[in-house]
């Protein structure tokens, strides 16, 4: 079961296609991050994972069912925007109560449990907290709502290394207590790394890539090896990258690392070594030479 | 699948009503503070002399129809109740609920709309509170509730209608007093526009002025106050106060509940993207282009006509055709500054010249193509008369009085009319070439009726001077014009002649003469008169007159033995043209004043009717009574010989 589809969908705003046939599936329980360089189109398909735009073309489909006005799916489903809005002049108490009536799932022990995670002073309008203070307030009352799907755009921007570590820790703990599904949006593909178990990289308004992250550090290595003299490289690797510093070289290829080293043994190496990649490496060299611009997730 | 759920929802209702209640207050504040004060409410002297109850009435009502509160509140209120709509955060927040998007939308505009209706209720039950409901109050003020309800939720229910069009909150007030006043200013202007370029148009009924209900409940509907009073103590005894004006308030209550309606149903289909836009739906990106720019352009035209030629209407201008070129070159400047400006708004950005000219290009064709139209006469309306046989009758004022209007049902007279139309009519270049646009002169209209009801009415102002008269011999004989515009003096003008001879129909001195029934019995019982009488020079203004006092047995028979035979016999009362160009109705050298009625008890006189006319040689069984009580008349010359002992 999927907890998020996105199927072919295309959004056009004023002749600026925002989405291109966006095709994008976050499974069930999956904590999904979601990349890409600004103007990719991620905030758009957000906003249309949380009902509030309709595709001009294309299916978007929240726990297997159409998500724009569905009522049921929606009671399932927290969203925590890049900048939360809130009532004007409404404290995180208010807010709170004002979800307890309106979110049937609403979990006020959580919330109390909560109080302690978030040190903030409930009763204090939220517009006169700061950014990372709002952004507090928005877990707090997102994660009391027992959602099935969480759906947090930036989340984490304006959080200070401590809050982050306790948001992410929250979050997980959900994913793994409740399997709740987690999409995470980002431009910087750094913070994603350690949280996220599948990943999509969205490049105007299309996913040039999506996979889970075993799959791709399973069928990315990166090698270091040295050749004898005039002996060359095996035939038919599928090298992503290529450089070298003296006899040294250093291989990044796609495929498994147990059939690449045989392969790479038939050339009698004299130094072989695979080395861990990070996910910032293999998008490298994964979407380098593809004319996209890469760098713009990585910094 | 739609449920009651669907369209309202508790939380959200009670939320609005939690946020919004200071608003409410506002308003009822604001409308206690008229109550207390326009109404007059709180000034013992109304309080205390009965005779002013049904003016308090009246003013209470005239207060709440009057109003233009309601008409602020209500879009205040909808612009808070729903103004998530308009920023891409809010609209996100509450697409993310658990809610149909109307579900928020409706209760959001149900929580302000029960703040609004209980502004009312609280500030009327205050009023009577502090004022008591006796002495007319407490009546004056359920009308004024009903009436100040029933506006709110008009008012209401259309700038929610109006919330939906547009994704920015600017843009919503805007728009909404725009459209409130659209109709009744588009057709002021196009009326004063086609005026300046129609000869002959003139004022015609308003037919769109409905849909601006501020303008029009300001101007037509009113409540209306019969008093019966004692005479003996001079104190009012009973008193009614009507109001007219239920119909066409419950009728825009209606309307309001329906735009309602029809915003719920847009909002359902509505893109929530276009947050930030002015227009919220794409089919509103040419009506907002095109109806900026027709609105810029028929605004710079007014302020052309005003200012360049001074033409402020309520008169035929009959605008030579450079002057309506120049007005043509002024709309189209106009409407191409509409048109970019809301294409820069559309579009947010300053650099749109680089498209939208072809839509341009089409509307400025249409505007060019209208006004040389109206200018040339290619649709025909200067010249157009309508058919003979379809005319049941036809009206003629002159002077822009309905003290001079006539009625004419004759076949015959109904013909003259027609063919004066069209002497008028053809006369136009004549009336171009004194090149005057302002009122001054004389005004001629008809207005012809058919079976059911007004068919068309024509209006001709003529500038001053253009319509002078001179008199020769008998005044009524003939008008002719004191210039041609080139300085040319006495040419002869056969319209002109006709609308005289017109005026002197039998037809038309009956109508304007012959007294109603039953004043031989009034002259009977008269105990006072008089007989003002007049010398005039040729141009008709009197330079000598003399006054005698008449007795009760000689306004008996004066009246019935003199003055009802020959009004009766169209022996009397002709009219002539002026120099002003109006008519008038005494003619001849020698003109008399004749009134009578009786004294009260109180000692005031009641006048029960009077005669302006002149002595006309036809008239003889008067000029008979004149001459036996020694008032001697040339019959030729119409020139007076008073005796001496007659006169005080």
């Amino acid at each position: 079961m999927n907890a998020i589809e996105l199927k072919g969908v295309t959004k056009t705003f004023d002749g600026f296609k925002a989405l291109d046939k966006l095709d994008l599936t976050v499974p069930k329980g999956a904590v999904y991050g979601l990349v890409g360089p600004n103007g990719a189109g991620k905030t758009t398909a957000i906003r249309h994972m949380t009902g509030m735009l309709r595709p001009d073309a294309g299916k978007v489909l929240l726990l297997e069912e159409p998500v724009y006005e569905n009522v049921s799916v929606k009671e399932r489903v927290a969203c925590i925007p890049d900048e939360p809005w809130f009532f004007s002049g409404a404290s995180t108490r208010d807010m709170m109560e004002f979800y307890r009536e309106i979110y049937p799932r609403f979990d006020q022990g959580r919330y109390e449990k909560l109080r302690s995670a978030f040190p903030l002073d409930e009763l204090r309008p939220i517009r006169r907290l700061s950014r990372g203070m709002r952004k507090q307030s928005a877990f707090w009352l997102a994660l009391a709502l027992r959602p099935e799907v969480l759906i947090l755009d930036e989340p984490v921007d304006g959080l200070d290394p401590v809050m982050r570590r306790q948001v992410w820790s929250l979050v997980m703990g959900d994913v793994a207590e409740n399997g709740t599904s987690v999409l995470v949006s980002s431009h910087n593909l750094r913070e994603l790394e350690d949280v996220c178990d599948h990943i999509g990289i969205l490049q105007r308004g299309r996913c040039l890539l999506e996979k889970s992250v075993d799959d791709l550090q399973e069928t990315t290595v990166k090698f270091a090896l040295a050749l004898p003299e005039g002996a060359a490289l095996p035939e038919g690797l599928d090298i992503l990258h290529e450089s070298a510093a003296g006899r040294l070289r250093t291989l990044i290829l796609r495929g498994r690392e147990e059939e690449l080293t045989e392969k790479l043994q038939s050339a009698q190496p004299l130094f072989l070594e695979a080395q861990p990649l990070t996910l910032e490496e293999i998008f490298i060299y994964e979407m380098g030479g593809a004319d996209y611009a890469v760098k713009d997730i990585l910094l | 699948m739609l449920s009651r759920t669907s369209f309202f929802d508790g939380t959200i209702y009670k939320n609005a009503l939690r946020r919004r209640w200071l608003l409410g207050l506002g308003y009822a504040a604001a409308l206690t503070f008229r109550l207390m004060t326009r109404a007059n409410i709180g000034m013992d002297l109304y309080r205390y002399a009965n005779m002013y109850y049904p003016e308090r009435i009246e003013s209470i009502i005239q207060e709440g129809l009057t109003s233009v509160l309601p008409m602020l509140f209500a879009v205040a209120m909808v612009m808070a109740a729903v103004g998530w709509l308009y920023r891409s955060r809010s609209c996100a927040f509450a697409a993310s609920l658990p809610l149909k998007r109307q579900a928020v939308f409706c209760s959001d505009l149900l929580g302000g709309l029960t703040l609004l209706l209980a502004a009312p209720v609280a500030a009327a039950g205050l009023t009577a509170l502090l004022e008591g409901t006796g002495y007319g109050t407490g009546m004056g003020l359920l009308w004024w509730l009903g009436v100040t309800e029933l506006m709110t939720v008009a008012y209401y229910g259309f700038a929610a209608f109006c919330a939906v069009l547009t994704g920015h909150w600017l843009a919503l007030p805007a728009l909404y007093f725009i459209l409130l006043y659209a109709a009744a200013a588009l057709e002021a202007s196009v009326r004063r526009i086609l005026q300046f370029l129609i000869f002959g148009l003139g004022n015609q009924r308003w037919i769109l002025s409905f849909l601006s209900p501020a303008y029009y409940l300001k101007n037509r509907a009113y409540a209306f106050i019969e008093t019966w009073t004692d005479w003996q103590n001079g104190i009012p005894v009973d008193w009614r106060v009507t109001f007219h004006g239920w119909p066409t308030v419950i009728a825009y209550a209606a309307a309001g509940l329906l735009f309602g309606l029809a915003a719920v149903l847009l909002l359902r289909r509505r893109r929530m993207e276009c947050a930030g836009d002015v227009a919220a739906e794409p089919w509103l990106r040419p009506v907002f282009r095109i109806g900026a720019a027709v609105a810029a352009s028929l605004s710079v035209g007014l302020l052309t006509l005003q200012t360049v030629f001074g033409y402020s209407g309520y008169s035929t201008a009959a605008a030579s055709f450079s002057r309506s070129m120049i007005l043509l070159l002024m709309m189209l400047i106009g409407a191409f500054l509409g048109w970019f400006c809301a294409e820069m708004l559309l579009r947010k950005t300053v650099k749109v010249f680089d498209r939208s000219w072809a839509g341009f290009g089409i509307l400025a064709a249409v505007i060019g193509a209208l006004v040389l139209g109206f200018e040339l006469d290619v649709f025909g309306v200067e010249r157009a008369v309508p058919d003979l046989a379809r005319v049941d009758h036809a009206e003629v004022s002159c002077y822009s009085s309905n003290v001079y209007l006539t009625t004419f049902s004759q076949p015959e007279n109904i013909a003259a009319v027609e063919e004066l139309h069209r002497h008028v009519a053809a006369s136009k270049r004549i009336f171009e070439r004194e090149n005057r646009t302002s009122f001054s002169g004389g005004t001629l209209e008809i207005t012809y009726y058919d079976q059911n009801g007004v068919v068309m009415t024509r209006t001709w102002t003529a500038p001053g001077g253009a319509l002078a008269w001179a008199s020769r011999g008998n005044a009524w004989e003939s008008g002719i014009w004191a210039s041609d515009g080139n300085g040319v003096w006495g040419t002869q003008n056969p319209a002109l002649k006709e609308l005289e001879d017109l005026m002197n129909t039998a037809e038309a001195r009956a109508q304007r003469n012959v007294p109603t029934q039953g004043l031989e019995l009034n002259a009977l019982t008269a105990n006072f008169g008089s007989i003002v009488l007049r010398e005039s020079t040729l141009d008709g203004y009197s330079n000598y007159t003399t006054i005698r006092e008449l007795a009760p047995d000689e306004i008996a028979d004066l009246t019935c033995n003199a003055l009802l035979p020959d009004l009766r016999d169209t022996t009397m009362g002709y009219a002539k043209l002026m120099p002003e160009g109006q008519i008038t109705y005494p003619v001849g050298n020698v003109s008399f004043y004749v009134s009578f009625g009786s004294f009260g008890e109180n000692g005031i006189e009641d006048l029960w009717w009077y005669l302006d006319t002149t002595v006309t040689p036809d008239a003889a069984r008067t000029i008979a009574w004149l001459e036996k009580h020694g008032i001697h008349m040339d019959a030729d010359a119409m020139v007076t010989r008073i005796d001496e002992d007659v006169m005080p």
